[in-house]
């Protein structure tokens, strides 16, 4: 049952959620970052 | 006393005020002069008789078609650019009618005005690419074929463009005066725009859906199972970045209908339409990397095939989003315009790359379309926009009618 970590990631498909979670976190930022300025204008 | 004009006067009166822009026929026939005028009837010259041809003596008369290469340039650029482009029309009807954001109202006619043109010679595209086209009909009463995805595109398209047309309606009857028939039309208008999400929703992932059926012609980093959703997602892109691009031309060429407008009040919709695009290009993005993965396809990126991906991903749709986002950021109207041009060349790129550049990748030989080819699409372009001009010279789409201020 030895598996290299590039087969265990291809048998679990980690890398697909690890993708996954990082570019949710890259769209998280990018999205607090693209509407921050238009929110404290409309606070204001 | 009556004042009943004669009927031949009247119908003559109509036609002067409906159709000659109120001109006599002379004088109407004068303005028509135009060096655009000029380039679209030689553009219709050459067009015309090649469909003669091509509806006369067939489908290899005046294509490079065969067995290996079955769809090409019309289907490439025609039918997947077409409807990708066209998607503007059900999303400002849904940002305006379900999101009630009343500020891209005056973007909304022109947008549903641009979809259903283009949903229409999308058909009319369809018609010279089908080897039976008056058999269109068919999955529709004769043969249902439910387990196809043509028969889920066929439907979607036509239910589609009807919906679309309902929604153009009152636009239509504005223009005829027909003030109780645009009441009963404006009650439909939110269960049309719903039913117009879900079958754009539907049929644009299913032109996508179509090249799953064909794993081995399409290239490995442009096949993925993913291909229906990011069909979906890019052509939300396309259509807010064409609905950008339109209001850009039609401030330029039918000024004098847009002169009401404060110049402000478009830039800040303009900036408001790019965050919106912004975001859904970065989806896009990253659902592009996650297919990828999906697949396992990274190895490919070390060919020259995928140096041409990652000039389309890249180049094509990180780089408008980047522009999108300075738009956003600095209230640019002017780089949201640059944006929004980049991102409609890139789905064009990514429609082409998937469905005639990359595909059929491992024939010894590739497909290249005739002269006709080109000549018919530039045709059915030229015609849709003088279908435009014509409508858009004649109807409320680019300005409220003063005799209906408030849309209901």
């Amino acid at each position: 049952m030895d598996h290299t970590v590039h087969e265990m990631m291809m048998i679990t498909k980690a890398h697909e959620y690890l993708i996954a979670i990082a570019f949710l976190i890259a769209f998280s930022a990018f999205w607090s970052f693209l509407f921050r300025t238009s929110r404290k204008k409309h606070h204001e | 006393m009556s004042t009943t004009l004669h009927p031949d006067a009247s119908w003559s009166a109509w036609t002067r005020d409906k159709l000659l822009l109120g001109l006599p026929l002379r004088e109407y026939l004068r303005t028509l002069k135009t060096p655009f005028n000029a380039v679209a009837a030689l553009i219709l010259c050459v067009g015309l008789p090649i469909t003669w041809i091509r509806f006369t003596q067939g489908i290899a008369a005046t294509t490079n078609l065969n067995n290996d290469y079955p769809w090409g340039l019309w289907i490439g650029f025609d039918v997947l650019c077409g409807v990708a482009l066209a998607a503007g029309g059900f999303c400002m009807a849904s940002a305006v009618h379900l999101f009630k954001l009343k500020q891209y109202y005056t973007l909304m006619r022109p947008a549903i005005l641009t979809g259903f043109l283009g949903y229409f010679f999308v058909v009319v595209g369809l018609c010279f690419d089908l080897g039976r086209p008056w058999r269109l009909p068919y999955p529709m009463f004769v043969s249902y074929g439910v387990t196809s995805v043509m028969f889920l595109v066929g439907w979607h398209v036509a239910l589609y463009l009807t919906v679309q047309f309902l929604e153009f309606c009152p636009a239509i009857f504005e223009w005829l005066g027909w003030k109780r028939v645009r009441h009963w039309v404006l009650k439909l208008t939110i269960g049309a725009t719903v039913f117009g999400v879900i079958l754009s929703t539907l049929h644009q992932s299913a032109l996508g859906a179509l090249f799953l059926l064909a794993p081995t012609k399409v290239h490995p980093l442009w096949y993925s199972s993913f291909i229906p959703v990011l069909f979906f997602t890019s052509a939300i892109a396309a259509g807010l970045s064409m609905v950008i691009v339109e209001s850009m031309l039609s401030h330029r060429v039918f000024h004098r209908q847009v002169q009401h407008e404060d110049p402000q009040q478009v830039d800040q919709v303009m900036v408001g339409l790019s965050r919106s695009a912004a975001v859904v290009l970065f989806t896009y993005f990253c659902l592009k990397w996650i297919a990828l993965a999906h697949e396992d396809r990274w190895a490919w990126l070390f060919t020259s095939y995928g140096a041409w991906y990652l000039v389309e991903v890249i180049g094509f749709v990180l780089g408008p989003c980047i522009a999108y986002f300075v738009a956003a950021k600095v209230n640019s109207a002017r780089i949201a315009r640059v944006a929004a041009v980049w991102t409609v060349l890139g789905i064009v790129l990514n429609r082409l790359n998937v469905s005639i550049f990359t595909f059929n990748w491992q024939m010894p030989y590739r497909y290249v379309p005739s002269w006709m080819e080109f000549a018919v699409t530039i045709t059915i372009v030229t015609a849709g926009l003088l279908t435009f001009r014509f409508m858009v010279n004649r109807m409320p789409v680019l300005y409220v009618h003063p005799e209906y201020p408030v849309e209901e």
